[in-house]
């Protein structure tokens, strides 16, 4: 029974040496990676310190052309939008960034036309577990996905789930040059002209996501941050009747915040421009993005 | 509370250690405690109906051990309908309705029925069988009805099988709860390694495949016939690895404490027939519907007429049993023609001679027959997974006819983490099928099984998908 007791201790520490061991092995891949997803992520929220900042989801990053929007408005725009992410992971980002030395005077944040009555996507965070040691935020937040989350994040090896392959083909090739890194993707335009509008089903709204939201305000006006809500055009039917869009309204009277929206815009209404309903193609984007630009400007020009 | 979650991480030590230093006296008790536990983790409330039927359960089977031969068969009738009643409440009541209502105003009459909005207890299909199993065989006289309450209650609600089996036999299991348990380092090994064997083809292979699986089939009209059969044949092994996995925990867990329960699997994708597939899969099932149904039922003893309606009933209701849902009664269906297809080609292999043996032969050797018959259980499994019926008419058709364009490419590094996967176990199914003498959990080595537990701990951690998905048989 003492020899039993004496392999189980051993068989526990060499488990515990392996995660360790090969968690320390992952970690420097993740700090050595040249151009994909961990090191666009890292150099958006660690080092780029940009002045106009876009949130969102995948509609904020295929719909919002930085490019054009830093020449209308002058002032060094990043896109922050990430695919599958929502209000819970934009109030991540934006905690880490305006809690350290930043330059951050206007925020954008794109919100999906039912986004606040959809469940909130907290296992999204899974997504940013690489950057644990550097984001305190995320570890701070992650219970939010399941209560034990903190206890797994001990384990080296368990913030890298999922990561493995992207590791080790991150490594390979030239290394991405940090000033070409805007956050804005286009999606390649083609002809489309057989989309099909969906139409939405009204929801009741969900208090979870309007609580990140109004963080995001408490957030911004503590910081003395600009907030701007905007919702960029969708190829869907009923976007106006959605619980969202009234919920956004009554936000932007309450808090004095602007809400820009562009749900059903005429100026895209064509599937040409899009790629599917709830993303526009690089022609669509463009268009959208030169129009925005100008309702931005005027709105910083008119805050300052 | 479901096995790939924390809190079973937490239960389970907790629950092991407390019973080895309990005495024996009491251990019962604190099993039955934690089995209350682990099943109220779900939906509370429905212990309630768990309750009753071991109550009801437990007395009849003192009763028919004690009542006089005539009465028997009726109080074990009435036993029977009051499991299959409650079944047949929470289970069918919503589809029967659905079918009487379309039926109706098909009819254009003027009566339909309303639906009931309850969620079906977990695991109530399996814990009705196991507790049908102990009445029929106190019946029979092959088991002694148990008097300790505790103890039957306690072969009903056992919490590594209790919401998905393994469906154990009063024999092999009921004695266990009385036998003094010896803490024993090599059940606690075997245990464990199987546990941990048992997370892997879970959280590793099962839920990963099923992201695929999912994404095709959630949008089945968007994809071509060589997405769909990739999807398909991915599901084959979901749904195998999801299974096998949870009862590859239930039978580990049951093992540390000195339990020893029913394999429930054995290699089924290595079967050579259709029949063999069924000695090999869910064998828990498929031997309780032999004992219970198919040889009551006369089995192939009453000419071959009786003998096909026979087959056809045991799958039919074994489809049944899975679902509210024609599309398992038709899997179930199609499992039936399968048998008896195979039947008489067994049948027809025993008469040739000459050049029709050599052909039978070539058909039915291993090398042809194993991925013959994975195939057809694979065709099957189309039915097994699809929403309704025509949507798997639908998957079919196009399997057949639609091999356009490229397969649906899962982004993220998902063929390479699903391919690893599938790789070991291939390679364990391999081996254990034809006795290499290969071994890493099970190796005498300290060192070898200590290497072969931090690299499948290591696997797990960086390609299980980690989202506490369900078991797919839970809904069964």
């Amino acid at each position: 029974m003492k020899k039993y007791f004496t392999y189980s201790i051993i068989t526990i520490l060499c488990i515990i040496l392996a995660d360790i061991g090969v968690g320390k092995i992952l970690e420097y891949l993740s700090l050595h990676q040249k151009n994909n997803l961990i090191f666009e992520l890292r150099y958006k929220l660690n080092q780029a310190k940009p002045v106009l900042l876009i949130l969102g989801s995948s509609r904020a990053n295929h719909h919002y052309n930085t490019t054009i929007i830093e020449n209308k408005s002058g002032l060094k725009t990043m896109n922050y939008g990430m695919d599958g992410t929502d209000v819970f992971i934009e109030y991540l980002f934006l905690s880490h960034l305006l809690n350290k030395p930043n330059k951050l005077k206007t925020v954008i944040i794109d919100i999906k036309p039912q986004e606040l009555e959809n469940p909130v996507a907290y296992s999204y965070i899974t997504r940013l577990y690489p950057l644990t040691a550097e984001v305190k935020e995320i570890k701070e937040n992650c219970n939010s996905f399941t209560k034990y989350e903190r206890f797994k994040l001990f384990s080296q090896t368990y913030r890298y789930n999922d990561y493995l392959i992207l590791l080790l083909n991150g490594c390979r090739g030239s290394k991405s040059d940090t000033l070409s890194i805007t956050g804005f993707k286009a999606i390649p335009a083609t002809k489309n002209t057989s989309l099909k509008k969906i139409g939405l089903v009204k929801k009741i709204i969900n208090p979870e996501a309007v609580k990140y939201l109004q963080k995001i305000a408490a957030l911004c006006h503590e910081k003395n941050v600009q907030l701007i809500m905007s919702m960029s055009p969708a190829y869907m039917d009923h976007v106006q009747e959605m619980a969202t869009y009234d919920a956004l309204q009554q936000f932007s009277i309450q808090h004095s915040i602007p809400f820009l929206y562009y749900g059903d815009w005429k100026e895209t209404a064509n599937p040409i421009y899009y790629s599917d309903f709830a993303h526009l193609n690089e022609h669509g984007a463009n268009i959208f993005s030169s129009f925005f630009a100008e309702d931005i400007a005027t709105l910083i020009r008119s805050k300052n | 509370m479901l096995f790939n979650s924390f809190d079973f991480l937490l239960f389970y030590p907790i629950v092991a250690l407390v019973f080895f230093l309990l005495q024996q006296r009491v251990r019962w008790f604190w099993l039955l405690a934690a089995s209350c536990y682990f099943y109220m983790f779900f939906i509370p409330i429905y212990i309630v109906i768990l309750a009753a039927t071991i109550l009801i359960d437990y007395y009849v089977g003192i009763y028919l051990e004690k009542t006089v031969p005539e009465k028997k068969k009726s109080v074990l009738i009435v036993s029977i309908l009051i499991n299959v009643g409650i079944l047949a409440i929470f289970k069918y009541y919503n589809f029967f309705v659905g079918n009487w209502n379309m039926a109706a105003s098909w009819g254009k009459l003027n009566f339909l029925l309303p639906y009931m909005s309850i969620a079906l207890p977990v695991g109530l299909s399996f814990h009705t069988f196991q507790a049908m199993s102990y009445t029929i065989e106190v019946y029979r006289g092959n088991q002694k009805a148990e008097r300790h309450f505790g103890i039957y209650a306690l072969y009903v609600m056992f919490y590594p099988q209790l919401v998905a089996g393994p469906i154990e036999r009063p024999q092999n299991v009921l004695h266990q709860f009385h036998e003094k348990k010896i803490f024993s380092t090599e059940n606690l090994n075997k245990g464990l390694c199987l546990m941990l064997w048992g997370f892997f083809k879970k959280t590793v292979i099962a839920d990963r495949l099923g992201i695929y699986t999912n994404a095709v089939y959630d949008n089945y009209t968007m994809h071509n016939g060589l997405s769909l059969a990739l999807a398909t044949v991915f599901f084959a092994i979901q749904i195998y690895c999801d299974f096998s996995g949870y009862s590859d925990i239930a039978i580990g867990c049951a093992k540390t404490m000195g339990f020893d329960l029913m394999k429930n699997f054995n290699r089924p994708y290595f079967a050579t027939s259709i029949i063999e597939f069924w000695r090999r899969w869910h064998i828990s099932l498929s031997s309780w519907f032999r004992d219970y149904l198919y040889i009551p039922l006369g089995g192939n003893r009453k000419g071959e007429a009786r003998w096909i309606a026979n087959v056809f009933i045991v799958f039919f209701v074994s489809g049944f049993w899975h679902g509210a849902n024609w599309t398992y009664v038709a899997w179930g269906a199609l499992h039936g023609v399968y048998n008896m297809l195979n039947i008489w080609l067994n049948k027809f292999a025993n008469t040739v001679t000459g050049i029709l043996k050599k052909v039978v032969s070539f058909i039915t050797h291993k090398y042809i027959a194993i991925p013959f018959t994975f195939l057809l259980v694979s065709f099957a499994w189309v039915f097994f997974r699809a929403n309704n019926v025509s949507q798997a008419c639908y998957i079919i058709h196009k399997i057949i006819t639609n091999w356009h364009g490229k397969v649906f490419n899962k982004t993220g590094g998902f063929f390479i983490y699903a391919a690893m996967g599938i790789a070991i176990l291939f390679f364990k199914e391999l081996k254990d099928e034809y006795g290499w003498n290969i071994h890493v959990l099970s190796s005498k080595n300290y060192y070898v099984r200590l290497a072969g537990i931090i690299v499948l701990l290591m696997i797990i951690s960086l390609t299980q998908v980690f989202n506490s998905s369900q078991f797919i048989y839970f809904q069964f």
